[in-house]
């Protein structure tokens, strides 16, 4: 392999089209000295130490592989370059990319999705009563009335803007949770998403889906959980950096003057031996911007004329979408919509421009889409929504609501019997109330634990969820 | 002379033919009519010889002879004008001869001319040759003095520059040296070796973005005189830095009223322009003790710049933190609470006591004071008790802070950390009093005193607070009545303080202003319609510190961005910051000029690859970078390629530094060492 060698693989970096093949793996390559000369390196001299140390370095991404039957040896080569181990990064530009995707076995069971509402969901306002006075004596002028809802079940009704969930309901994969949460639980959002995220005692660093990762499986896979967002979700955090993704479409590294392979080349040789934090975070995001390549490759359009809204949650579903059809070993995902803090002026249940109603039409439709965009990949994703808190019942002197209790969890997927909302409602009456809000009945982790233990199948979900005892299945899970 | 004559005799023999024709005409006609009167005596006399009668006879004879006498007429007339015609001849060739003459005398005068004229011609032709050989023989002579000249000088200023080169090497490679010699590991890459040097540490945990300039200044005034320096801030010029703000954003130097206007009534525009001025102040200012506070404090009172509800006021909410950065931390908790960004940011402008809105009464328990789990659910109805009817007014087009004693709860008031009030009264000096008070009690109480240690400490030193020194710090804090400054000279003194060398990584903010504090900015150049484009300017900017998740102030939760490397060491924003280097190495950002790279770094085209990597590792982290990316990098720059090493190592060229320079100090950029604080 020679430099000029590498210089006509410059395209790669830009072509969309997986390539055919690639150049002979035993070519000799330069390897820069730490002196600033260059010895030709012949893999044959590389003592056993060496290949060895190299390639236990490879084994915590590497499953299986369908690649040339030299790998092994390129890989060992291109680890030799830099003098330091970051060999994948080279792959996006000078090796064929099939040979490096980390291709786990992928999840036992369903691939999850979390939904993180942030900022204090109102389910009264989604999924509210259809029979109870009090409820619209609380909210004069916020209750859903029930002439703009679908009829879920006679007693609950689904807000009209969410309409475009209504074919899930009726093919039996979208069910309802009602007045779920935790219920000792603090009205702060800041320590509320960080109690629902850890779902466990403060001393407990981790997040419950970092958890289950760990529990299930000691595979430390880049893949196995990413954050659609900027950073990656509380829940996510376990004993290994998962990732956050902020666009599918960008993540690469820009280099317009075609500097890019020599640019990367110090990328690996400067982050591949300095250890602690900076090496596994570099290593993290050359891994990622290969694998994140390949996705691209196989091209990224909606399945089943799925059409998604274009908002930041429509898009994090829609590559969540591609990532599940791509195979790369993803098992839980988060995508988060954080817009619900809605103190004044939340706008009411027959206005298509209020606050609330654009969001869950937002909200509803991209959901639906991302559904008709799995098809038959359907049966095996379980997606689950969660809040920190309710709002309060009582709707305050400014048409908004406060931080309150009890809310309602959405649970669907192929494997979720639905079309029926779980939970026991009590209704608004003075008496049935929580604080004067809607009273919490069904504690989130229930259905968390049966999503973990039936539909993941990591039967340990007492480490999952440290502390807390399921007082039984709901019987949602198929 | 001759043309005119042969001009006259052209015109005399024209004269003299025409003539001629006429003469020739009339004698033709003649003839004719000479011609045909004999043919009619013919006639007759053939008539008479047929006559018959004698009668016939003698009228035959009469025409006959009358005839004849017409004959005699015609011929007399034919014979003078065949006379006239001659004489017309004779004068026509007499002018012809003339002509002839003339024309022969003139064309030889003009063979004549033409003969002269060419031997002039020629004459000319070789008296201009020998000018111009004579010319180029002079430039000839001059060139090849110039040129030895020039020799002369080139050899001379080779021979300077060459020893100048030795001392500069020889003083670079001394500074490296002891750079080299003396380093500790970082903590966040605990095989990276970073410089042991407390005023490079210093440098890199107070400014955003250190390099070698705040390094040096704070060698040269001493690490403590240097602290006091910018403890008083307006002691120190900074007029450049404060030029470049308002030329990048005139609104925040406007009143929220003044700012409505000029935006025509789209005054978030200002929460963008406010942005722009904040990351050109990070990345000139001098004071950047400052400039630090001011970050700290607007992540700690935090307002979400991009919010609707509060847009209108984040200039004005700005300007007041950066006025309080330095004083009591008492008096900047109450600025922020009552200020109107605050006051709708979350939600307080409308808190009565009838239903009250507990948005701000929590968070400013939980946030801004004493840390949850501190307090009670009851401690945060109190808190929004106190705070109902403390509003906002809009007033020519601003907000200012209104207090409606109508909202405001008059029932006592008390917190369970021993705070009570009677809280009677509901006249606004009453009413602020009380609100004041418990400001301060809180200010004051050890919880929130430990969460602002907490606060410094994980800012300034490290990700994981000694609860020793945080708690040393908070007394600190208590002891001298929440005044900021002496709680700061006592951490960037501490010995935990210079022990924690490297243990920060810098958020993609600092990052970014580290790189731009070096691109050094020059100038501003705002379009004239700017209010409309808002969008634009220094959009490049703007666009990554949104993918880096860290635009200014745009945390939109009221925490305020975290300051610990496990939120921001993940594979997207590593990814962001590494692209954010191009745009900023290649310098093309719009609205913004900066200082050439080869000015900045010291560097020029006879420099060798090391020697330049060097210059730009040394400038901006104290160091050179490790064997193998040194190499790496220097071979790229001096080849084009980053594993071909030049045959030896000479001055780069000009083309090099044309086509690689940028791009070399991108792959600078790149290093860990660039994300180390």
């Amino acid at each position: 392999m020679t430099n000029q060698h590498l210089d006509q693989h410059d395209w790669l970096l830009n072509d969309e089209a997986v390539p055919t093949h690639t150049h002979d793996d035993r070519d000799p390559v330069l390897m820069c000295q730490h002196d600033g000369s260059y010895e030709e390196a012949d893999l044959n001299r590389l003592s056993h130490e060496t290949r060895t140390s190299l390639f236990d370095d490879l084994r915590t991404t590497e499953v299986h592989d369908e690649g040339p039957k030299n790998k092994t040896a390129r890989r060992t080569i291109l680890k030799g370059i830099g003098g330091v181990g970051l060999g994948a990064l080279l792959a996006a530009s000078a090796q064929p990319r099939y040979s490096y995707a980390a291709v786990p076995s992928g999840p036992k069971g369903d691939i999850l999705v979390v939904i993180f509402l942030r900022f204090g969901f109102d389910g009264l306002t989604a999924v509210p009563p259809l029979d109870d006075p009090h409820y619209a004596r609380v909210r004069p002028t916020l209750a859903t009335r029930p002439q703009d809802t679908h009829n879920l079940d006679g007693k609950f009704g689904l807000h009209q803007a969410l309409g475009a969930m209504m074919p899930m309901w009726d093919e039996g994969s979208l069910a309802v949770v009602h007045s779920t949460g935790k219920a000792d639980q603090t009205k702060s959002h800041f320590v509320a998403q960080d109690i629902h995220e850890r779902a466990a005692p403060v001393s407990v660093r981790s997040g419950w889906v970092g958890r289950h990762l760990a529990t299930s499986s000691s595979d430390r896979g880049t893949f196995r959980a990413i954050t659609h967002g900027n950073t990656a979700a509380a829940s996510m955090t376990t004993t290994f950096p998962t990732l956050a993704v902020g666009s599918l479409a960008t993540f690469n590294v820009n280099s317009a003057s075609g500097a890019r392979d020599h640019l990367l080349r110090n990328i690996d040789s400067m982050y591949g031996n300095i250890g602690g934090e900076a090496t596994a975070g570099a290593k993290l995001t050359l891994n990622a911007i290969d694998t994140m390549a390949q996705i691209r490759a196989t091209g990224g359009a909606s399945q089943n004329g799925a059409k998604y809204p274009s908002t930041s949650f429509g898009t994090g579903l829609k590559e969540v979408a591609q990532m599940v059809r791509h195979g790369i070993g993803l098992e839980t995902a988060s995508v988060d919509f954080s817009d619900w803090d809605m103190h004044v002026g939340m706008g009411t249940s027959s206005n298509p421009n209020g606050w609330m109603y654009r969001n869950l039409k937002m909200f509803g439709d991209a959901l639906a889409a991302f559904r008709k965009d799995l098809g038959k990949d359907w049966s095996r994703v379980t997606v689950v929504t969660t809040s920190e808190f309710g709002r309060t019942g009582t709707q305050n002197a400014e048409a908004g609501l406060d931080h309150g209790t009890g809310n309602i969890m959405f649970v669907a997927g192929g494997g979720i019997k639905g079309g029926k909302v779980y939970g026991e409602y009590r209704g608004m009456a003075p008496d049935a109330v929580q604080n004067g809000d809607l009273a919490i009945t069904t504690d989130y982790r229930t259905v968390l634990s049966e999503v973990v233990e039936k539909r993941l199948r990591n039967p340990k979900v007492d480490q999952v969820f440290p502390g807390f005892t399921s007082p039984g299945h709901l019987g949602i899970t198929k | 002379m001759s043309k005119k004559h042969v001009e006259a005799a052209t015109k005399k023999l024209t004269s003299a033919q025409s003539t001629l024709n006429k003469a020739q005409k009339n004698k033709d006609t003649a003839g004719n009519a000479a011609a045909a009167g004999r043919k009619k005596r013919d006639q007759a006399i053939a008539s008479g010889r047929v006559a018959k009668t004698k009668k016939a006879r003698s009228k035959a004879a009469k025409r006959v002879a009358d005839e004849r006498k017409k004959v005699a007429r015609l011929d007399a007339t034919f014979k003078s004008k065949t006379k006239l015609r001659d004489a017309a001849r004779t004068k026509r060739d007499a002018a012809r001869r003339l002509y002839d003459a003339q024309r022969a005398k003139y064309n030889k005068n003009l063979a004549e001319a033409e003969k002269q004229r060419k031997v002039a011609a020629k004459r000319r032709a070789d008296e201009l040759k020998k000018q111009r050989d004579a010319a180029a023989k002079r430039r000839a002579d001059i060139d090849a003095r110039a040129k030895a000249a020039n020799e002369a000088e080139k050899k001379r200023q080779a021979t300077e520059a060459e020893a100048a080169r030795k001392a500069d090497e020889a003083a670079a490679k001394k500074k490296v040296q002891t750079a080299q010699q003396n380093t500790v590991p970082a903590g966040k890459a605990n095989k990276l070796r970073i410089i042991n040097d407390d005023a490079w540490h210093l440098a890199r945990r107070t400014a955003h973005g250190a390099n070698e300039t705040i390094a040096e200044w704070i060698k040269s005034v001493g690490y403590n005189q240097w602290l006091e320096t910018q403890f008083d801030p307006m002691s120190i010029d900074d007029s450049v830095s404060d030029d470049l703000a308002r030329a990048v954003s005139p609104l925040s130097y406007m009143s929220d009223a003044d700012i409505t206007r000029a935006t025509n009534f789209a005054a978030n525009t200002s929460a963008h322009f406010d942005a722009n001025a904040a990351l050109i102040r990070q990345s000139t200012t001098q004071r950047v003790v400052l400039e630090s506070m001011v970050e700290l404090w607007r992540d700690h009172f935090h307002v979400w710049q991009n919010s609707d509800k509060n847009s209108i006021s984040v200039v004005s909410y700005d300007r007041m933190v950066r006025e309080g950065a330095l004083g009591s931390v008492r008096d900047l908790f109450y600025n922020t609470l009552t200020h109107p960004a605050m006051l709708h940011y979350l939600d307080n402008q409308g808190n009565n006591k009838a239903l009250p809105n507990q948005n701000l009464g929590r968070e400013m328990l939980e946030l801004h004071s004493l840390g949850a789990g501190n307090f009670t659910e009851v401690d945060v109805l109190s808190t929004s008790r106190m705070l109902t009817g403390h509003s906002t007014a809009t007033v020519d087009h601003g907000r200012e802070y209104r207090f409606v004693p109508s909202r405001h709860d008059t029932n006592p008031i008390s917190l369970s950390t021993g705070f009570t009030h009677a809280n009677a009264s509901s006249v606004e000096a009453d009413a602020v009093a009380a609100l004041r008070a418990m400001v301060h009690h809180l200010a004051l109480h050890p919880k929130m005193a430990t969460k602002i240690a907490t606060k410094l400490w994980l800012r300034f030193v490290s990700d994981t607070p000694d609860p020793k020194v945080v708690a040393e710090l908070a007394q600190v804090y208590i002891s001298q009545d929440t005044q900021i400054i002496p709680v700061l000279r006592t951490l960037f003194r501490h010995p935990a303080f210079k022990a924690a060398k490297g243990a920060k990584w810098r958020r993609p903010a600092e990052t970014m202003a580290s790189m731009l504090r070096s691109a050094s900015i020059t100038q501003v150049d705002l379009n004239p319609k700017w209010t409309e484009g808002y969008s634009s300017v220094m959009s490049p900017l703007r666009s990554w510190s949104i993918k880096c998740g860290h635009q200014f102030q745009a945390w939109n939760t009221p925490d305020g961005y975290p300051d610990v490397s496990s939120h921001w060491l993940n594979p997207n924003i590593m990814l962001n910051t590494w692209n954010m280097t191009e745009t900023i190495a290649n310098q093309a950002v719009s609205n913004l000029t900066f200082t050439p790279w080869e000015k900045v770094f010291g560097i020029n085209a006879t420099m060798d690859g090391l020697r330049i990597v060097d210059r730009i590792s040394m400038f901006q982290y104290g160091q050179i970078l490790d064997p193998a990316e040194r190499a790496s990098i220097a071979c790229y720059l001096a080849t084009g390629n980053s594993q071909k090493q030049p045959p030896e190592w000479t001055g780069v060229g000009s083309a090099a530094i044309g086509m690689r320079l940028k791009n070399t100090v991108r792959m600078v950029f790149c290093s860990a060492r660039m994300f180390i604080r």
